[in-house]
């Protein structure tokens, strides 16, 4: 076998394996990797209010999903940094994802006897469906302010993920 | 390049010079016309509306696209012809990679873009090989020509009636523009005060007949919810025409010239119409909402103006198209969530318009909604990718004008509180098109051609002049600009026929 045949034989078997991980490389590369974990959603707290106002289906070439919404948790001290993350929970692992957070005036003002200051009481996720593996999820949110234990709220939307599709399940 | 080089002075060569450059010159022609075939084909299948400004900015498109991979193929292959033949092979599946990927990802539902990607970069490190490797130039050369003259026939097959379009007898003048070129003298002084005008056109919403066919809805609420702002409505106003170029080039010279207008000729009837110099006589300022920088109307004529979308994110666009069915269409953004944004902009824009300025503003926004991409139902919720264009289920459009009732009410309520004393007229440039789509994209045959063509021009008609009476009846989107614009300026305009029943 003369050399230029060697190259472009290795050069297939690089193409090969490449096309096998390609998935992968690309949410590590765009950052939509997500890690399964073991989180524990069996202790919900009462305290916490919740909405979920935007769930997008799954858009473009990562099938990016979309939540939005907001939550808090009652006993809110005012003007604290608050964080808000996304679980989805299947029966053996889960995923966490992070959140942006965003100011909620129509929130506070729907809620005026906590005494609840705006900053931080929305919050807004995309994660790509891609990411997920096949399987039943139950959406949970972590909601907590910065430095103090989180609370987890169980939102009873349930997804799921089957070949391409990625879909909320209705009651 | 090794053909050039040896075409140059060697003595003796049976070759002439000229000869061979003609021949590489025919090479990389036979391949350029490979890369324009989905352009030819796609202007063939879209001719209604596409207006030539568009087909040369997509030639020019397709052209840059052909210098760079026959650049990069001649530096990898060194040689005219070889080049010209890998790129003859390549530039199709470059060109149409999303219908491909569309039929794999059908057979292999877990085949991602990527994964495509990466096929087609093998298939032509595999080409470059074997043609540099197997394929002498002078075989190339014959290849490349047979390529070019099957490519150059399938071409003339696809382009023959836009030939015949552009090269049809020389259309008249209209001659209802000159009676109204008499009006812009016979303009008579106003009051000080101008009454603002909003002009909202929202293309594709059916009227209140052309509804009810294809849907089975009954669209009366939305009439009686406008009649209570105090708007003056039509349930069965016509258009003259189902093309939106034309109904538009019409409405905004206020005449039903665009009808014998060649593509070219409406463009340049949008360049300076009618309705805008009147208006501008008058004494208006003007604004504009913009959505897929359709209206062509130099932006020097608007004091004001709101464009939602930047170029490659436009949906009427034959370059977006094109891109669209490309491997790089990932540069578009065609999801929901970014058109429902825009979609929101404009509405609220239009909405601040009746802040801007307290008179003398005559604001016009085109916005290509509740018209595909089909992005919300009609509660706001946003649809999955997949009904974006699926023209086939009457209730993905019916679900987004149902929606567009609700932000056209919020819209109007918001210019009536803050502009009690203006003037809205809420316009479509024709109904919903239902039928022709399904003769056009599945060859699903009228009955009665005549009949549905006239449901599909059944337009949205509704007018507000300073929350007085206004007095019209089934009048067409032109006559009815045409009452207004006598009863706000008493022009003496008149009006034209309407549309054939």
């Amino acid at each position: 076998m003369n050399k230029s045949y060697k190259i472009l034989l290795a050069f297939v078997v690089a193409g090969l394996v490449l096309l096998l991980f390609s998935t992968k490389i690309v949410l590590l590369v765009t950052g939509n990797a997500l890690e399964k974990k073991q989180i524990d959603t069996t202790i919900t707290s009462p305290d916490l209010h919740y909405h979920i106002d935007i769930i997008s289906p799954p858009e473009g070439l990562l099938r990016s999903v979309f939540i939005r919404g907001w939550a808090f948790d009652t006993k809110y001290q005012a003007d604290t940094k608050r964080q808000i993350t996304m679980i989805l929970k299947s029966d053996t692992f889960a995923y966490e994802i992070p959140t942006f957070s965003e100011s909620r005036e129509d929130v506070r003002d729907a809620f005026p006897r906590y005494a609840l200051t705006a900053n931080d009481l929305g919050f807004g996720g995309t994660f790509s469906s891609i990411a997920i593996q096949e399987g039943k999820y139950e959406l949970f949110l972590k909601v907590g302010e910065v430095g103090a234990e989180p609370a987890l709220l169980k939102t009873n939307k349930t997804f799921i993920k089957e070949g391409v599709r990625f879909e909320e399940v209705l009651p | 390049m090794k053909t050039l080089e040896n075409s140059t002075t060697e003595p003796g060569t049976k070759t002439p010079a000229k000869k061979v450059v003609l021949f590489s010159f025919l090479s990389l022609i036979s391949s350029f016309l490979v890369a324009c075939f989905p352009l030819v084909y796609f202007t063939n299948r879209n001719l209604e509306w596409i207006n030539t400004h568009d087909f040369f900015q997509a030639l020019g498109g397709v052209a840059l696209h052909w210098l760079i991979v026959i650049i990069i193929n001649l530096l990898i292959l060194k040689d005219f012809h070889l080049a010209s033949l890998t790129t003859i092979f390549i530039i199709l599946p470059l060109s149409l990679f999303k219908s491909g990927f569309a039929y794999i990802s059908r057979v292999v539902p877990a085949f991602q873009y990527w994964h495509v990607l990466m096929l087609v970069f093998t298939f032509y490190i595999l080409l470059i090989f074997i043609i540099k490797k197997y394929v002498k130039p002078e075989v190339s050369k014959k290849l490349n020509i047979i390529a070019g003259a099957v490519f150059l026939m399938l071409i003339l097959i696809n382009a023959s009636p836009f030939i015949s379009q552009q090269g049809g007898e020389k259309r008249k003048a209209d001659q209802k523009n000159n009676a109204l070129g008499q009006a812009l003298n016979a303009i008579s002084p106003v009051g000080d005060k101008l009454p603002n005008i909003y002009l909202f056109i929202f293309d594709e919403y059916a009227g209140y007949d052309g509804l009810l066919r294809y849907t089975g809805f009954d669209n009366q609420k939305f009439y009686d919810d406008l009649s209570n702002l105090g708007f003056k409505t039509s349930k069965h106003s016509l258009s003259y025409s189902t093309s939106s170029n034309t109904e538009i080039t019409n409405l905004l010279n206020l005449s039903t010239g665009a009808m014998k207008y060649t593509e070219q000729e409406k463009n340049n009837a949008m360049k300076d119409p009618f309705l805008l110099k009147l208006l501008k006589e008058v004494g208006y300022d003007f604004n504009l909402i913009n959505d897929q920088s359709f209206i062509s109307t130099p932006k020097t004529y608007f004091k004001h103006q709101f464009v939602p979308q930047g170029y490659f994110q436009q949906d009427e666009n034959l370059l977006s198209l094109l891109i669209e069915k490309s491997v790089y269409y990932p540069i578009r953004t065609t999801t929901s969530n970014p058109r429902m944004l825009e979609v929101n902009e404009m509405f609220a824009y239009g909405a601040e318009a009746s802040t801007i300025q307290q008179s003398g503003l005559f604001t016009f926004g085109y916005l290509m909604f509740p018209h595909q991409p089909w992005v919300v139902d009609e509660n706001g919720k946003l649809l999955d990718e997949k009904d974006r264009d699926n023209f086939e289920n009457t209730d993905i459009y019916l679900g987004q004008l149902k929606y567009s009732n609700k932000m056209i009410l919020k819209l109007v309520l918001e210019i009536i509180e803050n502009d009690p004393e203006s003037c809205i007229l809420l316009l479509s440039d024709h109904g919903y098109r239902h039928p022709s789509r399904l003769k056009k994209y599945r060859d699903i045959s009228m009955e009665d051609p005549a009949l549905e063509y006239l449901y599909m021009r059944n337009t949205l008609n509704a007018v507000y002049i300073k929350g007085e009476a206004i007095d019209f009846e089934d009048y067409s989107g032109i006559n009815t600009l045409r009452l207004v614009l006598d009863r706000l300026f008493s022009l003496g305009l008149g009006m034209i026929e309407e549309p054939g029943k």
